[in-house]
Protein backbone atom coordinates (compact mmCIF):
# COMPACT_ATOMS: atom_id res chain seq x y z
CA UNK A 1 0.00 0.00 0.00
CA UNK A 2 1.63 3.18 -0.90
CA UNK A 3 1.33 6.07 0.67
CA UNK A 4 -1.12 7.95 -1.43
CA UNK A 5 -3.32 5.08 -0.99
CA UNK A 6 -3.09 5.69 2.49
CA UNK A 7 -3.89 8.96 2.90
CA UNK A 8 -6.77 8.56 0.64
CA UNK A 9 -7.99 5.98 2.71
CA UNK A 10 -7.87 8.49 5.94
CA UNK A 11 -9.38 10.98 3.92
CA UNK A 12 -12.54 9.24 2.38
CA UNK A 13 -12.98 7.72 6.20
CA UNK A 14 -13.88 11.62 6.86
CA UNK A 15 -16.95 13.17 5.40
CA UNK A 16 -18.75 16.09 6.36
CA UNK A 17 -21.97 14.81 8.00
CA UNK A 18 -25.22 14.93 5.52
CA UNK A 19 -25.92 19.01 5.20
CA UNK A 20 -29.28 20.10 6.34
CA UNK A 21 -29.80 22.57 3.79
CA UNK A 22 -32.11 21.41 1.68
CA UNK A 23 -34.46 24.23 1.60
CA UNK A 24 -31.38 26.42 0.53
CA UNK A 25 -30.47 24.30 -2.48
CA UNK A 26 -34.06 23.01 -3.86
CA UNK A 27 -34.72 27.16 -4.12
CA UNK A 28 -31.68 27.11 -5.94
CA UNK A 29 -32.51 24.51 -8.00
CA UNK A 30 -35.92 25.87 -8.68
CA UNK A 31 -34.46 29.46 -9.68
CA UNK A 32 -32.08 27.18 -12.31
CA UNK A 33 -34.79 25.34 -13.84
CA UNK A 34 -37.07 28.67 -14.47
CA UNK A 35 -34.10 30.30 -16.04
CA UNK A 36 -33.36 27.15 -18.52
CA UNK A 37 -37.30 27.13 -18.90
CA UNK A 38 -36.63 30.78 -19.60
CA UNK A 39 -33.95 30.78 -21.84
CA UNK A 40 -35.53 28.28 -24.08
CA UNK A 41 -38.76 29.81 -24.37
CA UNK A 42 -37.24 33.32 -24.99
CA UNK A 43 -35.01 31.78 -27.40
CA UNK A 44 -38.05 30.32 -29.32
CA UNK A 45 -39.98 33.45 -28.78
CA UNK A 46 -37.17 35.47 -30.46
CA UNK A 47 -36.56 33.36 -33.22
CA UNK A 48 -40.66 33.72 -33.87
CA UNK A 49 -40.35 37.63 -33.75
CA UNK A 50 -37.29 37.58 -36.14
CA UNK A 51 -39.22 34.71 -38.65
CA UNK A 52 -42.25 36.86 -38.10
CA UNK A 53 -40.30 40.44 -39.12
CA UNK A 54 -38.79 39.33 -41.85
CA UNK A 55 -42.05 37.82 -43.64
CA UNK A 56 -44.11 40.61 -42.57
CA UNK A 57 -40.98 43.12 -44.42
CA UNK A 58 -41.81 40.55 -47.15
CA UNK A 59 -44.99 40.69 -47.71
CA UNK A 60 -45.12 44.50 -47.17
CA UNK A 61 -42.52 44.87 -50.13
CA UNK A 62 -44.47 43.14 -52.53
CA UNK A 63 -47.28 44.92 -51.60
CA UNK A 64 -45.55 48.06 -52.78
CA UNK A 65 -44.26 46.04 -55.71
CA UNK A 66 -48.05 45.34 -56.97
CA UNK A 67 -49.02 48.97 -55.94
CA UNK A 68 -46.51 49.98 -57.97
CA UNK A 69 -47.48 47.99 -60.92
CA UNK A 70 -50.61 48.55 -60.51
CA UNK A 71 -50.50 52.23 -60.59
CA UNK A 72 -47.97 51.58 -63.43
CA UNK A 73 -50.35 49.94 -65.58
CA UNK A 74 -53.11 52.40 -65.10
CA UNK A 75 -51.46 55.54 -65.61
CA UNK A 76 -50.32 55.72 -68.89
CA UNK A 77 -53.18 53.79 -70.08
CA UNK A 78 -55.94 57.05 -69.86
CA UNK A 79 -53.72 59.83 -68.66
CA UNK A 80 -51.12 59.41 -71.73
CA UNK A 81 -53.43 60.48 -74.50
CA UNK A 82 -55.10 63.81 -72.58
CA UNK A 83 -51.54 64.85 -71.60
CA UNK A 84 -50.37 64.63 -75.83
CA UNK A 85 -54.07 66.30 -76.32
CA UNK A 86 -52.84 68.95 -73.79
CA UNK A 87 -49.05 69.40 -75.50
CA UNK A 88 -50.84 69.33 -78.98
CA UNK A 89 -53.22 72.29 -78.08
CA UNK A 90 -49.84 73.78 -76.50
CA UNK A 91 -48.08 73.22 -80.10
CA UNK A 92 -50.98 74.60 -82.06
CA UNK A 93 -51.07 77.58 -80.26
CA UNK A 94 -47.71 78.57 -80.08
CA UNK A 95 -47.53 78.36 -84.28
CA UNK A 96 -50.93 80.47 -84.35
CA UNK A 97 -48.87 83.15 -82.49
CA UNK A 98 -45.93 82.82 -84.47
CA UNK A 99 -48.09 82.63 -87.74
CA UNK A 100 -49.72 86.06 -86.51
CA UNK A 101 -46.14 87.76 -85.59
CA UNK A 102 -45.09 86.98 -89.19
CA UNK A 103 -48.51 88.81 -90.61
CA UNK A 104 -48.33 92.11 -88.44
CA UNK A 105 -44.79 92.68 -89.47
CA UNK A 106 -46.13 94.18 -92.14
CA UNK A 107 -48.37 96.15 -90.57
CA UNK A 108 -46.64 97.99 -87.83
CA UNK A 109 -48.72 100.39 -86.87
CA UNK A 110 -51.69 97.98 -85.38
CA UNK A 111 -48.82 95.03 -84.77
CA UNK A 112 -47.94 95.74 -81.48
CA UNK A 113 -51.26 96.13 -79.63
CA UNK A 114 -52.95 93.16 -81.83
CA UNK A 115 -49.97 91.13 -80.62
CA UNK A 116 -50.11 92.12 -77.35
CA UNK A 117 -53.47 90.99 -77.01
CA UNK A 118 -53.38 87.95 -78.87
CA UNK A 119 -50.52 86.91 -76.36
CA UNK A 120 -52.89 87.63 -73.79
CA UNK A 121 -55.08 85.26 -74.88
CA UNK A 122 -52.66 82.95 -76.22
CA UNK A 123 -51.90 82.71 -72.09
CA UNK A 124 -54.93 82.60 -71.00
CA UNK A 125 -55.61 79.13 -73.42
CA UNK A 126 -52.22 77.94 -72.69
CA UNK A 127 -53.25 78.53 -68.97
CA UNK A 128 -56.55 76.89 -69.57
CA UNK A 129 -54.94 73.62 -71.08
CA UNK A 130 -52.74 73.09 -68.59
CA UNK A 131 -54.98 73.61 -65.45
CA UNK A 132 -57.35 71.45 -67.81
CA UNK A 133 -54.51 68.99 -67.39
CA UNK A 134 -54.26 68.93 -64.15
CA UNK A 135 -57.45 68.75 -63.23
CA UNK A 136 -58.04 65.57 -65.81
CA UNK A 137 -54.92 64.16 -63.69
CA UNK A 138 -56.42 64.94 -60.30
CA UNK A 139 -59.88 63.04 -61.78
CA UNK A 140 -58.67 60.39 -63.34
CA UNK A 141 -55.93 59.32 -60.52
CA UNK A 142 -59.01 59.86 -58.06
CA UNK A 143 -60.90 57.41 -60.12
CA UNK A 144 -58.76 54.77 -61.02
CA UNK A 145 -57.01 54.57 -57.85
CA UNK A 146 -57.20 51.02 -56.40
CA UNK A 147 -59.71 51.47 -53.93
CA UNK A 148 -62.10 53.25 -56.43
CA UNK A 149 -65.30 51.43 -56.90
CA UNK A 150 -65.38 51.95 -60.29
CA UNK A 151 -62.32 50.29 -62.01
CA UNK A 152 -62.07 50.01 -65.88
CA UNK A 153 -60.47 47.04 -67.30
CA UNK A 154 -58.28 47.29 -70.09
CA UNK A 155 -60.00 45.44 -73.06
CA UNK A 156 -57.42 45.22 -75.09
CA UNK A 157 -56.38 41.50 -76.33
CA UNK A 158 -53.71 39.69 -78.03
CA UNK A 159 -53.93 36.15 -80.34
CA UNK A 160 -51.19 33.72 -80.31
CA UNK A 161 -51.96 33.77 -84.23
CA UNK A 162 -53.64 35.70 -86.79
CA UNK A 163 -53.19 34.13 -89.98
CA UNK A 164 -53.28 30.78 -90.97
CA UNK A 165 -55.41 28.08 -93.20
CA UNK A 166 -58.20 26.46 -92.73
CA UNK A 167 -59.60 24.92 -89.10
CA UNK A 168 -57.04 27.50 -87.59
CA UNK A 169 -57.04 27.11 -83.88
CA UNK A 170 -56.77 30.39 -82.22
CA UNK A 171 -55.88 31.24 -78.19
CA UNK A 172 -56.75 34.33 -77.51
CA UNK A 173 -55.41 36.15 -74.25
CA UNK A 174 -57.04 39.66 -72.68
CA UNK A 175 -54.41 41.89 -71.86
CA UNK A 176 -55.23 42.63 -68.24
CA UNK A 177 -56.12 39.20 -66.38
CA UNK A 178 -58.41 39.96 -63.77
CA UNK A 179 -60.07 37.50 -61.41
CA UNK A 180 -63.09 39.80 -60.81
CA UNK A 181 -63.52 40.92 -64.22
CA UNK A 182 -66.24 39.74 -66.64
CA UNK A 183 -65.17 38.97 -70.38
CA UNK A 184 -67.38 38.72 -73.38
CA UNK A 185 -65.90 37.56 -76.37
CA UNK A 186 -67.21 37.86 -80.10
CA UNK A 187 -65.22 35.96 -82.47
CA UNK A 188 -66.85 37.22 -85.34
CA UNK A 189 -68.51 33.81 -87.21
CA UNK A 190 -71.49 34.07 -84.56
CA UNK A 191 -70.19 32.09 -81.38
CA UNK A 192 -69.42 33.73 -77.95
CA UNK A 193 -67.85 33.09 -74.83
CA UNK A 194 -67.02 33.97 -71.75
CA UNK A 195 -63.47 32.10 -70.64
CA UNK A 196 -61.10 34.37 -69.79
CA UNK A 197 -58.42 33.09 -72.04
CA UNK A 198 -60.51 31.40 -74.78
CA UNK A 199 -59.34 28.86 -77.58
CA UNK A 200 -61.87 29.22 -81.35
CA UNK A 201 -61.85 26.84 -84.08
CA UNK A 202 -61.93 29.16 -87.38
CA UNK A 203 -63.57 28.24 -90.73
CA UNK A 204 -61.98 30.06 -94.08
CA UNK A 205 -62.91 33.65 -94.00
CA UNK A 206 -62.10 37.11 -92.42
CA UNK A 207 -63.09 37.67 -88.80
CA UNK A 208 -63.23 40.66 -86.72
CA UNK A 209 -63.04 39.83 -82.80
CA UNK A 210 -64.07 41.96 -80.30
CA UNK A 211 -63.60 42.06 -76.10
CA UNK A 212 -65.90 43.40 -73.96
CA UNK A 213 -64.58 43.77 -70.56
CA UNK A 214 -66.65 44.87 -67.06
CA UNK A 215 -65.28 44.90 -63.36
CA UNK A 216 -68.36 43.17 -61.98
CA UNK A 217 -68.22 45.72 -59.42
CA UNK A 218 -68.14 48.13 -61.77
CA UNK A 219 -71.03 49.80 -64.37
CA UNK A 220 -68.34 50.62 -66.66
CA UNK A 221 -67.46 48.82 -69.57
CA UNK A 222 -64.67 48.47 -72.31
CA UNK A 223 -64.86 47.31 -75.57
CA UNK A 224 -62.35 47.05 -78.44
CA UNK A 225 -63.21 45.52 -81.84
CA UNK A 226 -60.27 44.69 -84.21
CA UNK A 227 -62.00 44.39 -87.50
CA UNK A 228 -60.72 41.59 -89.80
CA UNK A 229 -58.60 40.37 -86.84
CA UNK A 230 -58.42 37.00 -88.09
CA UNK A 231 -57.39 36.00 -91.57
CA UNK A 232 -57.97 32.11 -92.67
CA UNK A 233 -57.54 31.01 -96.35
CA UNK A 234 -58.56 27.45 -97.27
CA UNK A 235 -55.91 24.77 -96.54
CA UNK A 236 -54.35 23.74 -99.87
CA UNK A 237 -53.91 20.06 -100.98
CA UNK A 238 -51.39 18.62 -103.46
CA UNK A 239 -52.00 15.90 -105.91
CA UNK A 240 -50.78 14.63 -109.12
CA UNK A 241 -50.73 11.98 -111.65
CA UNK A 242 -48.30 10.74 -114.42
CA UNK A 243 -48.28 8.71 -117.24
CA UNK A 244 -44.74 7.27 -119.00
CA UNK A 245 -44.37 8.35 -122.84
CA UNK A 246 -43.06 5.66 -124.92
CA UNK A 247 -39.52 7.66 -124.72
CA UNK A 248 -39.44 7.12 -121.22
CA UNK A 249 -40.62 10.78 -120.64
CA UNK A 250 -42.70 11.13 -117.66
CA UNK A 251 -45.40 13.95 -118.04
CA UNK A 252 -46.90 14.75 -114.51
CA UNK A 253 -50.61 16.13 -114.39
CA UNK A 254 -51.14 18.38 -111.42
CA UNK A 255 -54.49 18.15 -109.73
CA UNK A 256 -53.77 20.63 -106.52
CA UNK A 257 -56.20 22.62 -105.40
CA UNK A 258 -56.28 26.48 -103.15
CA UNK A 259 -53.02 27.46 -103.69
CA UNK A 260 -50.86 29.93 -105.66
CA UNK A 261 -47.76 28.89 -106.35
CA UNK A 262 -46.08 25.36 -107.34
CA UNK A 263 -42.81 23.61 -107.12
CA UNK A 264 -42.10 20.08 -108.29
CA UNK A 265 -38.61 18.33 -107.31
CA UNK A 266 -37.55 15.57 -109.41
CA UNK A 267 -34.78 13.71 -107.86
CA UNK A 268 -33.39 16.99 -106.25
CA UNK A 269 -34.10 19.24 -109.16
CA UNK A 270 -36.75 22.42 -109.28
CA UNK A 271 -39.66 22.60 -111.86
CA UNK A 272 -42.24 25.64 -111.41
CA UNK A 273 -44.53 24.55 -114.73
CA UNK A 274 -47.50 23.45 -113.48
CA UNK A 275 -47.77 20.11 -115.76
CA UNK A 276 -43.76 19.92 -116.58
CA UNK A 277 -42.83 17.10 -118.71
CA UNK A 278 -39.53 14.94 -117.11
CA UNK A 279 -37.26 12.82 -118.98
CA UNK A 280 -35.28 9.98 -116.91
CA UNK A 281 -33.43 7.44 -117.39
CA UNK A 282 -34.49 3.87 -115.89
CA UNK A 283 -34.71 3.50 -112.46
CA UNK A 284 -36.76 5.35 -109.28
CA UNK A 285 -37.33 8.83 -108.93
CA UNK A 286 -39.11 10.79 -106.45
CA UNK A 287 -40.93 13.52 -107.59
CA UNK A 288 -42.02 15.93 -104.77
CA UNK A 289 -45.19 18.29 -105.70
CA UNK A 290 -45.04 21.42 -103.17
CA UNK A 291 -47.52 23.76 -103.68
CA UNK A 292 -47.94 26.94 -101.53
CA UNK A 293 -50.74 29.66 -101.23
CA UNK A 294 -50.15 33.17 -98.65
CA UNK A 295 -49.42 31.09 -95.12
CA UNK A 296 -49.57 27.47 -95.56
CA UNK A 297 -47.96 24.63 -97.86
CA UNK A 298 -49.01 21.05 -98.90
CA UNK A 299 -46.57 18.34 -100.76
CA UNK A 300 -47.18 15.62 -102.02
CA UNK A 301 -44.18 12.60 -103.01
CA UNK A 302 -44.45 9.95 -105.12
CA UNK A 303 -41.78 7.37 -106.08
CA UNK A 304 -42.00 6.41 -109.63
CA UNK A 305 -40.24 3.37 -111.04
CA UNK A 306 -39.25 3.98 -114.55
CA UNK A 307 -38.13 0.73 -116.38
CA UNK A 308 -35.61 0.48 -119.62
CA UNK A 309 -37.66 -0.14 -122.76
CA UNK A 310 -37.78 -3.12 -124.95
CA UNK A 311 -37.13 -3.54 -128.40
CA UNK A 312 -38.03 -6.37 -130.28
CA UNK A 313 -37.14 -7.32 -133.81
CA UNK A 314 -38.97 -9.79 -135.74
CA UNK A 315 -37.52 -11.40 -138.98
CA UNK A 316 -39.73 -11.46 -142.08
CA UNK A 317 -38.55 -14.62 -143.33
CA UNK A 318 -36.72 -18.14 -142.38
CA UNK A 319 -35.42 -21.29 -143.84
CA UNK A 320 -36.23 -24.35 -141.50
CA UNK A 321 -34.10 -26.90 -143.86
CA UNK A 322 -31.06 -27.80 -140.67
CA UNK A 323 -28.17 -25.95 -142.29
CA UNK A 324 -27.94 -24.09 -138.99
CA UNK A 325 -28.78 -20.38 -139.91
CA UNK A 326 -32.46 -18.91 -140.22
CA UNK A 327 -33.76 -22.51 -139.10
CA UNK A 328 -36.07 -20.95 -136.52
CA UNK A 329 -38.43 -18.03 -136.00
CA UNK A 330 -38.28 -16.46 -133.14
CA UNK A 331 -38.45 -12.34 -131.80
CA UNK A 332 -34.90 -10.91 -130.36
CA UNK A 333 -35.66 -8.60 -127.76
CA UNK A 334 -32.66 -5.90 -126.18
CA UNK A 335 -33.76 -7.38 -123.04
CA UNK A 336 -36.30 -9.94 -121.88
CA UNK A 337 -39.55 -9.29 -120.77
CA UNK A 338 -41.27 -10.11 -117.76
CA UNK A 339 -43.81 -12.20 -119.75
CA UNK A 340 -44.31 -13.42 -123.00
CA UNK A 341 -46.50 -15.07 -125.25
CA UNK A 342 -46.02 -15.93 -129.13
CA UNK A 343 -48.70 -17.27 -131.69
CA UNK A 344 -48.73 -18.48 -135.12
CA UNK A 345 -51.81 -18.54 -137.53
CA UNK A 346 -52.02 -20.10 -140.75
CA UNK A 347 -53.80 -18.69 -143.83
CA UNK A 348 -56.87 -20.22 -142.14
CA UNK A 349 -56.70 -18.23 -138.59
CA UNK A 350 -55.45 -21.73 -137.34
CA UNK A 351 -53.59 -21.50 -134.36
CA UNK A 352 -50.74 -23.82 -135.54
CA UNK A 353 -47.27 -22.77 -132.63
CA UNK A 354 -47.57 -21.01 -129.59
CA UNK A 355 -45.09 -20.62 -127.33
CA UNK A 356 -44.38 -18.99 -123.78
CA UNK A 357 -40.41 -19.45 -123.77
CA UNK A 358 -38.94 -16.70 -125.65
CA UNK A 359 -35.87 -18.69 -126.56
CA UNK A 360 -38.08 -21.85 -127.89
CA UNK A 361 -38.62 -20.57 -131.43
CA UNK A 362 -41.09 -22.31 -134.44
CA UNK A 363 -39.01 -25.05 -136.66
CA UNK A 364 -42.11 -24.90 -139.14
CA UNK A 365 -43.45 -28.02 -138.34
CA UNK A 366 -47.46 -28.18 -138.22
CA UNK A 367 -48.19 -31.34 -135.67
CA UNK A 368 -44.78 -32.63 -136.22
CA UNK A 369 -45.54 -32.61 -140.10
CA UNK A 370 -42.63 -31.20 -142.46
CA UNK A 371 -42.80 -27.56 -142.38
CA UNK A 372 -44.80 -26.11 -146.09
CA UNK A 373 -43.34 -23.20 -147.80
CA UNK A 374 -45.80 -20.10 -147.59
CA UNK A 375 -46.83 -16.89 -145.41
CA UNK A 376 -48.01 -17.16 -141.96
CA UNK A 377 -49.14 -14.77 -139.29
CA UNK A 378 -47.77 -14.28 -136.13
CA UNK A 379 -48.75 -12.20 -133.03
CA UNK A 380 -46.75 -11.45 -129.84
CA UNK A 381 -47.91 -10.46 -126.99
CA UNK A 382 -44.88 -9.06 -123.74
CA UNK A 383 -45.40 -7.51 -120.78
CA UNK A 384 -43.10 -5.41 -119.09
CA UNK A 385 -43.67 -5.02 -114.99
CA UNK A 386 -46.39 -2.46 -114.13
CA UNK A 387 -46.79 -1.26 -117.30
CA UNK A 388 -49.61 -2.32 -119.60
CA UNK A 389 -49.27 -5.42 -122.03
CA UNK A 390 -47.45 -4.99 -125.72
CA UNK A 391 -49.18 -6.56 -128.47
CA UNK A 392 -47.74 -6.44 -131.99
CA UNK A 393 -48.81 -8.72 -134.74
CA UNK A 394 -46.53 -9.19 -138.34
CA UNK A 395 -46.52 -11.52 -140.93
CA UNK A 396 -43.29 -13.82 -141.89
CA UNK A 397 -42.01 -15.80 -144.95
CA UNK A 398 -41.53 -19.20 -144.85
CA UNK A 399 -39.02 -20.35 -147.91
CA UNK A 400 -37.71 -24.19 -148.40
CA UNK A 401 -35.15 -24.57 -150.59
CA UNK B 1 -39.44 8.01 4.92
CA UNK B 2 -37.71 4.56 3.72
CA UNK B 3 -34.30 4.51 4.98
CA UNK B 4 -32.37 4.11 1.49
CA UNK B 5 -28.77 2.86 1.59
CA UNK B 6 -26.48 4.20 -1.27
CA UNK B 7 -24.37 1.29 -1.04
CA UNK B 8 -26.90 -0.99 -1.99
CA UNK B 9 -27.59 -1.07 -6.28
CA UNK B 10 -31.08 -1.87 -6.11
CA UNK B 11 -31.69 0.96 -3.70
CA UNK B 12 -29.69 3.27 -5.72
CA UNK B 13 -31.46 2.43 -8.80
CA UNK B 14 -34.93 2.87 -7.40
CA UNK B 15 -33.88 5.95 -5.91
CA UNK B 16 -32.99 7.44 -9.12
CA UNK B 17 -35.89 5.72 -10.77
CA UNK B 18 -38.15 7.84 -8.31
CA UNK B 19 -35.94 11.33 -9.03
CA UNK B 20 -36.45 10.79 -12.67
CA UNK B 21 -40.04 10.68 -12.00
CA UNK B 22 -39.69 13.92 -9.90
CA UNK B 23 -40.46 13.00 -6.66
CA UNK B 24 -39.36 15.79 -4.33
CA UNK B 25 -39.10 13.29 -1.37
CA UNK B 26 -36.54 10.93 -2.88
CA UNK B 27 -34.37 14.30 -4.23
CA UNK B 28 -34.28 15.38 -1.03
CA UNK B 29 -33.41 11.96 0.35
CA UNK B 30 -30.42 12.19 -2.86
CA UNK B 31 -29.51 15.40 -1.75
CA UNK B 32 -28.84 14.98 1.87
CA UNK B 33 -26.95 11.81 1.20
CA UNK B 34 -24.63 12.95 -1.38
CA UNK B 35 -24.08 16.54 0.26
CA UNK B 36 -21.88 15.46 2.69
CA UNK B 37 -19.23 13.89 0.05
CA UNK B 38 -19.60 16.76 -2.19
CA UNK B 39 -18.89 19.33 0.64
CA UNK B 40 -15.95 17.82 1.76
CA UNK B 41 -14.85 17.29 -2.48
CA UNK B 42 -15.04 20.85 -2.75
CA UNK B 43 -13.89 22.05 0.63
CA UNK B 44 -10.51 20.00 -0.19
CA UNK B 45 -9.96 22.58 -3.37
CA UNK B 46 -11.10 25.99 -2.13
CA UNK B 47 -10.14 27.41 1.28
CA UNK B 48 -13.21 29.35 1.65
CA UNK B 49 -16.59 26.93 3.44
CA UNK B 50 -19.06 29.60 1.85
CA UNK B 51 -17.44 28.96 -1.78
CA UNK B 52 -16.87 25.37 -1.00
CA UNK B 53 -21.11 25.03 -0.48
CA UNK B 54 -21.79 27.25 -3.28
CA UNK B 55 -19.74 25.00 -6.19
CA UNK B 56 -21.44 21.65 -4.06
CA UNK B 57 -25.19 23.60 -4.78
CA UNK B 58 -24.35 24.33 -8.25
CA UNK B 59 -22.48 20.60 -8.90
CA UNK B 60 -25.78 19.28 -7.61
CA UNK B 61 -27.67 20.98 -9.77
CA UNK B 62 -26.10 19.73 -12.52
CA UNK B 63 -26.48 16.18 -11.30
CA UNK B 64 -30.11 16.62 -10.90
CA UNK B 65 -30.31 18.14 -14.38
CA UNK B 66 -28.50 15.36 -16.04
CA UNK B 67 -30.25 13.14 -14.27
CA UNK B 68 -32.35 11.54 -17.12
CA UNK B 69 -28.85 10.63 -18.96
CA UNK B 70 -27.42 8.57 -16.54
CA UNK B 71 -27.45 4.70 -17.90
CA UNK B 72 -26.63 2.84 -14.62
CA UNK B 73 -23.14 1.94 -15.44
CA UNK B 74 -20.52 2.55 -12.99
CA UNK B 75 -20.99 3.54 -9.49
CA UNK B 76 -23.31 6.48 -8.98
CA UNK B 77 -21.22 7.96 -6.40
CA UNK B 78 -18.45 8.11 -9.07
CA UNK B 79 -20.60 9.95 -11.53
CA UNK B 80 -21.93 12.25 -9.83
CA UNK B 81 -18.61 12.92 -8.20
CA UNK B 82 -16.99 13.17 -11.51
CA UNK B 83 -19.92 16.25 -12.88
CA UNK B 84 -19.54 17.56 -9.50
CA UNK B 85 -15.56 17.85 -10.09
CA UNK B 86 -15.87 18.81 -13.68
CA UNK B 87 -17.92 21.95 -12.69
CA UNK B 88 -15.26 22.84 -9.75
CA UNK B 89 -12.29 22.66 -11.88
CA UNK B 90 -14.29 24.67 -14.63
CA UNK B 91 -14.83 27.45 -11.95
CA UNK B 92 -11.49 27.37 -10.43
CA UNK B 93 -9.99 27.70 -14.24
CA UNK B 94 -11.86 30.57 -15.29
CA UNK B 95 -11.81 32.61 -11.47
CA UNK B 96 -7.95 31.76 -10.89
CA UNK B 97 -6.19 31.34 -14.66
CA UNK B 98 -3.95 28.88 -12.67
CA UNK B 99 -0.27 28.88 -14.19
CA UNK B 100 1.70 25.91 -13.47
CA UNK B 101 5.17 25.98 -13.38
CA UNK B 102 6.94 23.78 -15.99
CA UNK B 103 10.27 22.26 -14.51
CA UNK B 104 12.07 21.02 -17.18
CA UNK B 105 14.86 19.28 -15.06
CA UNK B 106 12.18 17.20 -13.48
CA UNK B 107 12.72 13.39 -13.74
CA UNK B 108 10.57 10.29 -12.51
CA UNK B 109 11.66 8.41 -9.80
CA UNK B 110 13.79 10.45 -8.27
CA UNK B 111 12.79 10.62 -4.75
CA UNK B 112 15.03 11.55 -2.06
CA UNK B 113 15.18 10.40 1.37
CA UNK B 114 13.87 13.52 2.86
CA UNK B 115 10.49 12.65 0.81
CA UNK B 116 10.13 9.10 1.53
CA UNK B 117 10.51 10.25 5.53
CA UNK B 118 7.89 12.74 4.50
CA UNK B 119 5.78 10.21 3.11
CA UNK B 120 6.13 8.23 5.98
CA UNK B 121 5.44 10.76 8.46
CA UNK B 122 1.80 11.43 6.05
CA UNK B 123 0.36 7.99 6.55
CA UNK B 124 0.22 8.27 9.89
CA UNK B 125 -1.40 12.02 9.92
CA UNK B 126 -4.62 12.18 10.09
CA UNK B 127 -6.74 13.46 7.46
CA UNK B 128 -8.01 16.88 9.09
CA UNK B 129 -4.47 17.43 9.54
CA UNK B 130 -3.64 16.96 5.71
CA UNK B 131 -6.43 18.78 4.75
CA UNK B 132 -4.84 21.85 6.45
CA UNK B 133 -1.69 21.23 5.32
CA UNK B 134 -3.22 21.18 1.91
CA UNK B 135 -5.04 24.48 1.91
CA UNK B 136 -1.60 26.20 2.50
CA UNK B 137 -0.79 24.82 -0.59
CA UNK B 138 -0.96 27.04 -4.43
CA UNK B 139 -3.35 26.57 -6.39
CA UNK B 140 -1.11 24.57 -8.90
CA UNK B 141 0.32 22.11 -6.67
CA UNK B 142 -3.07 21.89 -4.22
CA UNK B 143 -4.88 21.32 -7.56
CA UNK B 144 -2.35 18.75 -8.36
CA UNK B 145 -1.85 16.95 -5.43
CA UNK B 146 -5.52 16.34 -4.85
CA UNK B 147 -6.27 15.35 -8.17
CA UNK B 148 -3.37 12.44 -7.95
CA UNK B 149 -3.25 11.83 -4.33
CA UNK B 150 -6.68 11.82 -2.99
CA UNK B 151 -8.63 11.54 -6.22
CA UNK B 152 -6.51 9.15 -7.58
CA UNK B 153 -6.43 9.97 -10.82
CA UNK B 154 -3.26 9.02 -13.45
CA UNK B 155 -1.30 12.29 -14.20
CA UNK B 156 -2.01 11.80 -18.09
CA UNK B 157 -6.01 12.29 -17.23
CA UNK B 158 -5.17 15.58 -14.52
CA UNK B 159 -2.84 16.62 -18.10
CA UNK B 160 -6.18 16.18 -20.00
CA UNK B 161 -8.59 17.84 -17.52
CA UNK B 162 -6.02 21.43 -16.80
CA UNK B 163 -4.60 20.96 -20.35
CA UNK B 164 -1.26 20.97 -19.48
CA UNK B 165 1.17 17.92 -20.32
CA UNK B 166 2.09 14.76 -18.40
CA UNK B 167 5.58 16.32 -17.22
CA UNK B 168 3.73 19.70 -16.00
CA UNK B 169 1.77 17.59 -13.65
CA UNK B 170 4.59 15.44 -12.35
CA UNK B 171 6.71 18.42 -11.67
CA UNK B 172 3.83 19.92 -9.65
CA UNK B 173 3.01 16.87 -7.48
CA UNK B 174 6.58 16.77 -6.77
CA UNK B 175 6.89 20.79 -5.56
CA UNK B 176 3.46 20.20 -3.78
CA UNK B 177 5.09 17.39 -1.97
CA UNK B 178 8.30 18.74 -1.37
CA UNK B 179 6.37 22.33 -0.28
CA UNK B 180 3.73 20.10 2.04
CA UNK B 181 6.62 19.02 3.85
CA UNK B 182 8.31 22.75 4.56
CA UNK B 183 4.97 23.24 5.89
CA UNK B 184 4.82 20.46 8.05
CA UNK B 185 8.11 21.09 9.21
CA UNK B 186 7.24 24.83 10.26
CA UNK B 187 4.24 23.59 12.00
CA UNK B 188 5.19 20.17 13.61
CA UNK B 189 9.04 20.77 13.80
CA UNK B 190 9.37 19.06 16.94
CA UNK B 191 8.20 15.26 15.13
CA UNK B 192 10.36 15.79 12.23
CA UNK B 193 13.99 16.18 12.33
Amino acid sequence: MTWEEKIRNNINEEVFPPQKDWNEFSLKYHRFKVLKRLKYTSLAVVTILVLGLIGYHFAQQNNKDEAKAKIQVEKPVIIDNQVVNGEVQAQTADTIEKDFTHETKSNKNNSETINSVNKKQNEVTIADTENNIENNNNDSIAVHSPKAVEKLISANFSADKVKGCASLTVHFTPKEICDSAIYLWEFGDGSFSNKMTPVHQYTTGNFSVSLTTKHFNSNKQNQILKKDFIIVLKQPKADFSYTISENNNLLATDFSTNYEQIQWTADNVKYFETNPEFSFNTGNHTVTLLVINQWCSDSITKIIPVFQKIMMFTPTAFTPDGNGQNDEFKPVFSHLPDSYKLLIFDQWGKIVFSSTIVNRGWDGKINGQSPKEGIYMWKIVYQQKNNKPVEKSGQVKLILK
Amino acid sequence: MKNWDLSNSDDVYRLIEENRKGNIVAQRVLYEKMSGRMLYLCFRYVNDMDEARDLMHDGMIKVFDSLKKYKHIGSFEGWVRRIVLNNMLDYLRRKNRISFSEDLDYRHGSVNEAEKKFEMECTKMKAEMILKLIKQLPHAYKLVFNLYVIENFTHREIAEFLGISENTSKSNLSKAKQRLRELYKTKYSNKID
